[in-house]
Parts: structure tokens; C-alpha cells; sequence
């Protein structure tokens, strides 16, 4: 089954998509397990990203200085990359850095 | 609702493996709700309770210092940008009647748009004002935009500053453009076009606050840009100024300070204000925008420190509290100061000094190569002093201010800065060269007559 979130890019991070701030996804279903944001980058990279991808993901995980928001509360209280996704979640990432 | 138990405030293990259940997440280390972020390793807040830490945070910067009295003018400058934005909204706060510890002094806001060094067409520069005004028109303070063109008037101040009411249009006279586009095309590295524009920036606020009769300036720098600056500043010979590049007063110009009221919020902190409270800043282009990470020595070191940050929460503030460590004393007037930046003068230092040792070698490495500086460096004698002694040399119209002459009064980092620049005297601001000119004249002769003092 699908799965349908939002995620929002802000701070400058959606520069790099384009300048659309928000995006409404629906994600194909996983044969082997659920989504999790570490899936979830993976397929922003390859889906959504329109340039410069190491601007946005470093290795597996997002470029230091990128905040990450799952439903309004700070990643790091929630698992982080093992966050499991569910129907409805809103994402954020917002650039702290300069110039996005 | 979860209450604490025992051993939960121990410092978590970052779980990297394993899945995640919501019954997992941490409560406010205040009162036991549901936390929504995390501060430093041991402090998860809830929303609220971050948000009134935010504001005791900054009410207590103003409370500390006791720099600003009740009732005084100050001017905030304002960019758009994440940490301006929080810190608009955290001064609309403290002044509301609400406010516990009302903040009481009264302020006044200016965007300078710097979209000529930029590149962007007088479009974007209109577009990118009228989005700020827009903004500053409804948090209902008083506001004006500046173009940091005016940097290249004739005189050392501003003859005036008024507020506006509405923005109809950017005013800049297409000279100071050309002039200031020339300047910028002379500097030839990122990070000396970086240090640039921050000198340039930071003169121009001051001049438009004296203009306007303000004695402070408050800024929107967190602690994590001064924490990147700090190491950037030493990576760039800056490192005598620390005091007055990270501290929470710059008292570098007699006749203003430049206050930092958000130095004590990291970025992440003021990024999460933002997102609580639902405000939006604007994302306007910078000159390190989209590039690679090596771009300049700012934008390297940026990636260092947010990099290190991720994988240890204290960086930050390890920085900042070694910055903290060396502090200004007051300032003598007297003192010789940077014609540029104003910061102290740096380079007078022992004959067995690096820096007498880089100036030996360079005259050296000069003396085989012809001298690509224009201006006739050596004329000065006869040029710059009729020798009448009663003040007629000042009139003298063709003294050429050489490159070599103007770096006789400038600091260390700020040297670095023209290093690249072909010729100093047609390109920099009037009121840079005619505060170096009188400088480099008043040193001379002070050299001059130097043998004839008695030693005091
Ligand atoms: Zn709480
Ligand atoms: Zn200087």
C-alpha cells in the first residue's frame, strides 16, 4: 500500500528542490519492511532533489546543519534515521546553514 | 504523560539500530510532557517550555550587561534571515505588555540590500525589498531599507535617516553602483570578498546610526556563527580582534556599540523558535549560496564546525566559552585603529615578530619584480607636504594614497583583504581614503619629527 506525507523544505533547503517548499509524496510500498527517514532520504535523493545532492545528504544521513522535524518534534526525540514512517506525517528539514 | 524515571537522565546512548516506539520519546526535563526538542544532550524541552527558555535567555543578555538604559533609541538590523527573524519576534515579545521583565527600550529596524554585490538585476533587488518591507511593516516598529551603495558617499556619515512608511522604491545613485561593482571586481577570493562585504556592511550600519542618533546597534548574530567566525577570524589573521568580532558588545567605534543579543541561541535553537512560533524567513540569496563546501575559508569552516556539531552537541559552546576567555579591555580613544575595520591597530608589534618576518620576506620577494602598483610611490615627499607647517599641505589635491601607504594603517586581516586589489585609491570609499590619507600623514610626520622628541 501506499504511503502517503508531506514534507516541507525551508531555510534555504528548497532551493535545491526547485524553490517548492512543500511536497506532498506518496511512497511505494516496501517489499522487505516499513519506511523509515533513512529510506525516505534515500528516495528524496533519487525522486525529489534537483541539484547539488551533497548539499542535502551526507553519506546516509542529512548534511550537518539541516534540522529535521517529524510532526512537529525534533528528530533526535525520535529515532532519528529509524523513524518509522507513518500515514500523514509531516516532515521538515530546515538549512541553518548560511545562504541555505 | 510520562514521569521520569530512575537513570533516564543519563546521558541517552544515540540509538543508531533498532526501531523506534513513540512510548520511547523523551519528556520536557521542565515538566514532563511530551518533549519536542532536544538542546543539548541531557535538555529535551516541550514546545512551551522551550519557548519561555527562549525568552528568559534573552531577556537576561539585556538584563547581564545593563548596556541599553530604559527609554533608549536603538537600531536593529535586519536581514531576513533566520536568526533576524527570531530576533524581531523576541523583541515584539520582551515589549509587549505581557512580558514579565519587560524589555524597555525602543527600537527602529534597517535592511540593507546588498543585491548589487550580488549580481541581481534592480527586479530581484525590488522584489527582495518588498518582501522585507512587508514583513517590518506588520511587526508595526519603525523601519527603513538602505542599499549598501551608499557606502561609497563622499562623506564618512550620512547626512540624514529617516524611517519610512511604505517602500515605494530602492534609491541608488547608479555612480555609487558603478563604483561600488568596481571595488567588488577588485577583491579576487571568496573569502576576501566575504571579509569585505562585512567590513563594508558594518560601516555602513554604523554610519546610518549615528545619521539617525542611535548609540547602539543590536544584531542577529547566534553563537554558532560567532563560534565559526571565531575560527575563521584566526584562520585570517583577525585573531587580535576576537573580543570585538564574538563579544557580546563591540565597542571597536567610540560612538557605537554593536550589541549581539542573540550570542547566547545556537542556530538550531533559533531555527527551532522560528518553526514553533510558525514564522517564515526569508531565504534571500548570500554570496556563498549553493556552493561547494570548500568555497571560501567562512563557508570550510562552517562545515567544520555544523559537521562536528552533529556528532558532539557541546562544540558550540566549547568555542564560544574559550572565546570567552579573552576579553577587551576599554578601549583607549587614543588609540591607533584599523582605517578600515576600526578594530585596534595589530601590526605595531616587535622587530623580531612573523609578521615583520612576512613584510621582510616580501620586500624582498618585490625587489625583483616590478611593482605592479599604480600611483607613484615614492613622490609622496614632495608631493603630500608643501612644508610650509601651516596646514596647506591638507589642500595638496594629488596625493595619491598607494597601496603600500594605505596598508601602513590597516590591521593585519584587513591587509589581506586589498593584497589582491590592483590600486586602492580610485576603487575604496572617499571616506575610507580620506581618513587613511590623513593617518598615513599624521604617522609620517610623526616619523619625521620623531628624532627631535625628547623621550617622554
Ligand atoms: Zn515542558
Ligand atoms: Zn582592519
Amino acid at each position: 500500500m501506499e504511503l502517503v506525507v508531506s514534507l516541507e523544505f525551508s531555510g534555504g533547503a528548497e532551493l535545491l528542490f526547485d524553490k517548492v517548499k512543500n511536497h506532498e509524496v506518496s511512497l511505494p510500498a516496501r517489499a522487505n519492511g516499513p519506511w523509515t527517514i533513512k529510506h525516505l532520504l534515500v528516495w528524496i535523493k533519487d525522486n525529489l532533489l534537483k541539484e547539488r545532492p551533497e548539499l542535502f545528504v551526507q553519506g546516509d544521513t542529512v548534511r550537518p546543519g539541516i534540522l529535521v522535524l517529524i510532526n512537529d518534534a525534533d528528530w533526535e526525540l525520535m529515532g532519528e534515521l529509524n523513524y518509522e514512517l507513518k500515514s500523514k506525517d509531516r516532515i521538515v528539514f530546515i538549512s541553518t546553514l548560511h545562504g541555505g | 504523560m510520562c514521569s521520569v524515571q530512575d537513570g533516564e537522565d543519563v546521558i541517552p546512548e544515540r540509538k543508531k539500530t533498532g526501531k523506534f516506539t513513540e512510548g520511547e520519546r523523551r519528556p520536557c526535563m521542565k515538566c514532563g510532557e511530551s518533549a519536542a526538542v532536544i538542546i543539548r544532550v541531557n535538555d529535551a524541552f516541550c514546545r512551551g517550555c522551550f519557548l519561555t527558555y527562549c525568552t528568559h535567555k534573552f531577556r537576561s543578555a539585556f538584563g547581564k550587561s545593563k548596556l541599553i538604559r530604559d527609554g533608549e533609541k536603538v537600531l536593529v538590523a535586519f536581514s531576513g534571515g533566520q536568526s533576524s527573524t527570531a530576533l524581531l519576534h523576541l523583541i515584539q515579545e520582551g515589549l509587549s505588555e505581557r512580558a514579565q521583565k519587560k524589555l524597555r527600550f525602543i527600537p527602529s529596524f534597517v535592511f540593507i540590500d546588498e543585491g548589487a554585490v550580488l549580481n541581481q538585476t534592480q527586479e530581484e533587488r525590488s522584489e527582495t525589498c518588498q518582501q522585507v518591507a512587508a514583513l517590518l511593516q506588520q511587526s508595526g516598529f519603525p523601519w527603513n531599507i538602505i542599499s549598501l551603495e551608499k557606502i561609497m558617499q563622499e562623506s564618512n556619515s550620512l547626512e540624514k535617516f529617516e524611517l519610512s512608511e511604505q517602500f515605494e522604491s530602492l534609491h541608488v545613485s547608479e555612480k555609487d553602483q558603478e563604483e561600488l561593482k568596481s571595488l567588488w571586481n577588485s577583491v579576487k577570493t571568496l573569502s576576501a570578498k566575504e571579509e569585505m562585504i562585512r567590513t563594508l556592511r558594518s560601516r555602513l550600519l554604523v554610519s546610518i546610526a549615528t545619521a539617525g542618533g542611535y548609540s547602539k546597534v543590536l544584531v542577529g548574530d547566534t553563537g554558532t556563527k560567532l563560534s565559526i567566525r571565531l575560527l575563521s577570524d584566526v584562520a585570517q589573521g583577525r585573531g587580535m580582534h576576537l573580543p570585538f568580532e564574538t563579544g557580546f558588545a563591540d565597542c571597536r567605534h567610540p560612538e557605537m556599540k554593536i550589541v549581539r543579543p542573540v550570542r547566547d541561541f545556537t542556530a538550531k535553537e533559533v531555527a527551532m523558535y522560528n518553526a514553533f512560533h510558525n514564522l517564515q524567513p526569508l531565504v534571500l540569496p548570500a554570496l556563498t549560496t549553493k556552493a561547494a563546501s570548500n568555497a571560501s575559508i567562512e563557508r570550510l569552516t562552517e562545515t567544520f564546525v555544523t559537521g562536528l556539531q552533529a556528532d558532539f552537541p557541546s562544540t558550540v559552546s566549547t568555542i564560544f566559552r574559550t572565546g570567552e576567555k579573552l576579553s577587551v579591555e576599554d578601549m583607549d580613544s587614543e588609540v591607533d585603529r584599523c582605517q578600515f575595520c576600526q578594530a585596534p591597530l595589530d601590526t605595531n608589534v616587535p622587530a623580531s615578530s612573523a609578521l615583520n618576518a612576512t613584510l621582510f620576506s616580501q620586500s624582498l620577494s618585490q625587489k625583483s619584480s616590478t611593482s605592479t602598483i599604480g600611483g607613484a610611490s615614492n613622490c609622496d615627499k614632495t608631493d603630500s607636504c608643501c612644508g610650509e607647517g601651516d596646514g596647506s599641505c591638507q589642500t595638496q589635491k594629488d596625493f595619491r594614497l598607494t597601496k603600500e601607504d594605505l596598508a601602513d594603517v590597516l590591521c593585519y586581516g584587513c591587509r589581506l583583504v586589498i593584497k589582491d586589489m590592483n590600486s586602492v585609491d580610485d576603487l575604496l570609499p572617499a571616506n575610507v581614503l580620506q581618513s587613511a590619507a590623513a593617518a598615513v600623514r599624521r604617522k609620517k610626520m610623526k616619523d619625521e619629527i620623531q628624532d627631535f622628541l625628547l623621550p617622554s
